[in-house]
């Protein structure tokens, strides 16, 4: 009968705060589940049993598994550490009771502490001194009444080895994160493993060996005997030898053979091993080099966005832009017109002074030089005033008019005199020089509009970079599973060398395994023509008991050497029926069917576990919740298809965190076919809303209607840490 | 005299600032490289050309305060460009009223002395818009110190005593 | 497996079952007495049980020189 675990209790132990008796489960045949969201105590009940079997326990922080030695203060309950004064003592501890068909058993394990001091935090380790570890088991009889004390510490452990056998507890006692390790498919040697497990080849194993060792004592009195009666007996002596010979080099080939296979495997292995790394790496590399693309181009855009804001207000004062003429439209014709009324001011008081001066000159508005002597030459030889188009004969008004125009002095020397101060030039220089900013008054408006686009598109730019590098991220982010995008593209490069570097060492010990086969075969084929020879060589005189005997120890040995491979192979097609079964049966709540399994044999031995569909072909990267099932239906098969069935109960915790409902319901459904207890600590079906603190997964599994012997439901009040406990209740 | 010793003198004159609004121009004007957390200007005549042409708009002058309340800065040969100082002498040659003269020929007689002192009267009446301008500029920066934050404050503000002035014509 | 049903699996072996002609009663006789079992048959026995109780090599070997009657 198997081993039933019917309570757990617990002293003090991290949040379950006080007695035995007040924090007890009371488990059954069947499938027990114990409830709680996280932090409430459901990881601490796994690190009781870690304690109960390993004298273990796991540090939350550090996340490994660490000695109790090392974590006592840490496990006891912050209240009980809390309520006590110094020189008081506090104790904590596990209790475990279980039962087979015979007996009942309580196997407890404690220690006790003493307050030493009040300084520092309560939980630092100065404050306490550790009194004594205790580990205590009794039994009784199911019939009787009373527990007798175990103190034989070999009995002691042998009793825990009773609760689940130690060889197989990697398969029934096992957090949700384990599955993956437990039965890791890619490590090839897992699945190896466990059907030797099962099968307890190694009997066979060594059977074979004896096999082998018996026929070769059969066979050197065979040749003992024949060499006593040997005609030849020289001729004789050197086939033996050369048959010696060949022996030995096919014992060195065959070495050297498990060498190439245990090469072939471990370069395998670790293509393997790289392989989901790879799968990623291209991709990843590729979002790298974008992703550097995209900053770069972001700190451009951001760059030339700067150096526009900058630049923007130099826009008002530079003559390109001239912003600051803006609302001065009129500004240019009011300066011409003074300027304007200046200039007829000027040459107002030059021709009055002219005339006064010079009243024989003639006085004219025309500029000087205009028109130009050339012209007015062209005029005078003519005769004719080309301006109006009429008659200048000769000596005429007109014709001395224009000749006058000729004679004029051009130069103004006297003029200077006329004014104190020539400011003409001045003015001439204020038009001429403003000419950037007044020619631009009318189109500074449009300037500035045009600016604020150009600013809007140095802005829109800046975003579209900026939402492409958030996708970018977002999607490096789901390949890396980690948060840290930048570490070198050196990593990805250097995986994909070592995978090429894995494959190529494969495929050279594939080579050499072949080859080595083909030697082997050469020198059995070469050891088996000098058996006949030797035959010959033998004398008639030979008893044939000895031949007899030879052949008889032969063929036994080629027997057990077919057993052991039919063993396993029989066990490995076994345990592929039975995976599969569990898999159809774990999924069947599910649409997809997620496929068939297939295990096979490789070139170096070790199993490969494939995917295949209806057709065969091979199906890969399901999501993680199939993955684990298809782990946890090789685990169940691992147990189912020993035949004998699994006497001891299954204690799991969350093996279903990557599960939706259709998941769980198949799992409760399935685990009894394989366990006769299990006990599951999962958060999955708690709802802080729901009234009962379930969610609707966990009600049907409360109802009566399914295979769920007992369920409990761990809470943690939200007050301060050191008011913290466990509360316990059960629900069904 | 002839052109070029007038626009010497004019040229080689270094406008003033009242102190008060030293802050102002402090948060306002980026010399060298101090930058603040507000827009800015480049060098200090920037903000005061641009003071000088809110004032010129909005048709204001304000006297400065004692000498001794008041601070120079850059001669005007140096500010740049040197379009930008013709433009502004244009602006003020366009309003002869404020610089004392009804015409532009008055000056053509005018002793040397005389046209110091007309030279002093050019730089008061930039002095002055630029005063006003500030004045206007502060009273903004106190009733929201925000909006010096925007890009296009200026413009804004340019904008504004614009057409505040297009409404009171 | 226990050593019952390996000594049958390993009678079953084709070769063997053939050449020395085991028949379904040897099979179903095992625990009978060894005197009156097929020689092959009292060899896999002795061997699994030498095997079973860790004899070595040589001591087994001597045990079964009997059954094959040599010396």
């Amino acid at each position: 009968m198997a081993s039933i675990i019917n309570k757990i209790s617990l002293q003090n132990f991290f949040n379950y705060y006080g007695s035995y008796d007040a924090n007890t489960y009371d488990f059954k045949e069947g499938i027990n589940i114990v409830v709680a969201d996280n932090g409430a105590g459901k990881s601490k009940l796994f690190n009781a049993l870690l304690w109960v079997f390993y004298n273990e326990l796991l540090d939350s922080d550090l996340k490994i598994r660490r000695n109790i030695e090392s974590m006592a203060v840490k496990t006891i309950s912050d209240m009980a550490k809390n309520e006590v004064s110094i020189g008081e003592s506090v104790d904590c501890g596990v209790r475990i009771e279980f039962q087979d068909s015979r007996f009942t058993y309580q196997i407890e394990k404690k220690f006790s502490a003493t307050k030493i001091s009040d300084k520092g935090n309560m939980t630092d380790v100065g404050c306490w001194e550790i009194n004594s570890y205790d580990f205590e088991v009794s039994r009784k009889d199911n019939m009787l009444l009373r527990f007798k004390p175990i103190f034989e510490e070999n009995e002691k452990n042998e009793i825990v080895n009773k609760l689940i056998r130690k060889d197989l507890r990697q398969y029934s006692f096992f957090q949700g994160e384990e599955v993956e390790d437990i039965i890791d498919f890619s490590k090839k040697q897992s699945i190896k493993e466990a059907v030797r497990k099962i099968t307890n080849i190694s009997k066979i194993e060594e059977l074979e060996k004896l096999s082998f060792a018996l026929r070769e004592k059969a066979e050197n009195d065979y040749n003992r005997k024949s060499k006593e009666n040997a005609k030849n007996a020289q001729e004789l002596e050197q086939k033996l030898t050369a048959k010696e010979k060949f022996k030995k080099q096919l014992e060195e080939e065959k070495d050297k053979l498990e060498v190439y296979k245990k090469n072939h495997s471990e370069a395998k292995q670790e293509s393997y091993d790289l392989e989901d790394k790879i799968q990623n790496s291209e991709k990843k590399i590729e979002l790298k080099e974008k992703r550097k693309e995209l900053l770069r181009q972001q700190k451009n855009a951001r760059n030339d966005y700067e150096k526009f804001l900058d630049g923007i207000n130099a826009r008002f004062f530079d003559g390109n832009f001239s912003w600051i003429a803006m609302g001065l439209n009129d500004l240019p014709y009011s300066f011409l017109g003074k300027k304007s009324n200046y200039l007829d001011v000027v040459a107002e008081k030059k021709t009055l002074y002219r005339l006064k001066n010079n009243p024989e000159e003639l006085s004219t508005v025309l500029p000087l030089d205009m028109p130009d002597t050339m012209t007015l030459d062209k005029m005078l030889q003519d005769g004719h005033c080309h301006v109006c188009d009429r008659k200048a004969e000769k000596d005429s008004e007109a014709w001395n008019y224009i000749l006058k125009l000729k004679n004029r002095p051009s130069s103004n020397q006297s003029e200077n005199q006329l004014f104190k101060n020539d400011f003409k030039s001045f003015f001439e220089e204020i038009q001429l020089q403003s000419q950037p900013f007044t020619g631009k008054i009318n189109s500074v408006e449009e300037s500035i509009s045009n600016s604020i686009q150009k600013l809007n598109e140095h802005k829109a730019r800046i975003t579209k970079l900026s939402d492409r590098l958030k996708s970018n991220q977002n999607e490096l982010k789901e390949l890396l599973k980690s948060d840290d995008i930048d570490a070198s593209t050196e990593d990805e490069r250097n995986i994909l060398n070592s995978y090429e570097g894995a494959i190529k060492r494969a495929t050279q010990a594939e080579g050499r395994i072949i080859r080595s086969k083909d030697t082997i075969k050469e020198l059995l084929k070469k050891i088996s023509g000098i058996d006949e020879e030797l035959e010959k060589l033998r004398g008639t005189d030979v008893p044939t008991e000895y031949k007899e005997a030879f052949e008889l120890l032969t063929d036994i040995s080629d027997a057990i050497t077919n057993t052991r491979e039919n063993t396993f192979r029989n066990m490995l097609e076994r345990l592929e029926q039975f995976s599969n079964r569990h898999f159809k049966n774990l999924v069947k709540y599910n649409e997809l069917s997620g496929g068939i399994l297939k295990f096979k044999q490789t070139l170096s031995d070790t199993i490969e576990l494939d995917v295949v569909d209806g057709n065969n072909n091979i199906i890969s990267g399901s999501s993680e919740g199939f993955q684990r099932m298809k782990k946890l239906a090789v685990v169940m098969a691992i147990i189912s298809a020993k035949g004998s069935g699994f006497n001891y109960p299954m204690f799991a915790d969350a093996p279903l965190s990557t599960f939706g409902k259709g998941f769980i319901k198949s799992f409760f459904e399935e685990i009894p076919n394989v366990f006769p207890q299990s006990i599951i600590l999962i958060n999955n079906i708690y709802d802080a809303e729901s009234d009962n603190k379930l969610d609707d997964v966990g009600n049907d599994l409360l109802s009566n209607d399914s295979h769920v012997s007992t369920l409990y439901l761990n809470e943690v009040e939200d007050v301060p840490q050191v008011e913290r406990r466990t509360i316990i209740s059960k629900l069904k | 005299m002839d052109s070029q010793e007038l626009k010497n003198r004019i040229f080689s004159k270094r406008p003033r600032y009242a102190n008060i609004y030293k802050d102002l121009i402090a948060s306002l004007a980026n010399k060298g490289n101090r930058k603040t957390e507000y827009i800015q200007f480049g060098p200090i005549y920037q903000i005061y050309i641009y003071a000088f042409f809110i004032g010129v708009h909005r048709n204001e002058r304000v006297s400065l305060p004692s000498r001794e309340s008041t601070t120079d800065f850059l001669e005007l040969g140096k500010w740049k460009p040197d379009s930008l100082v013709h433009f502004i002498l244009m602006t003020l040659f366009s309003r002869n009223s404020e610089l004392g003269i009804s015409k532009w020929n008055e000056l053509e007689d005018m002793e040397e002395a005389d046209i110091d002192s007309f030279v002093r009267i050019v730089i008061k009446t930039i002095e002055e818009y630029a005063n006003a301008g500030f004045s206007y500029l502060q009273s903004r920066f106190d009733e929201d110190r925000n909006v010096f934050n925007e890009t296009y404050v200026f413009a804004d503000i340019l904008k504004d005593v614009i057409e505040e002035t297009i409404e009171t014509e | 497996m226990n050593n019952i049903e390996l000594i049958k699996e390993i009678l079953s072996d084709s070769q063997i079952k053939e050449k020395f002609k085991i028949s379904q009663s040897d099979l179903d006789n095992l625990n009978g007495d060894s005197r009156y079992q097929k020689q092959v048959v009292q060899v896999v026995k002795e061997i699994v049980a030498d095997n079973e109780n860790h004899i070595s090599a040589t001591k087994s070997y001597n045990k079964l020189k009997n059954i094959l009657n040599i010396s």
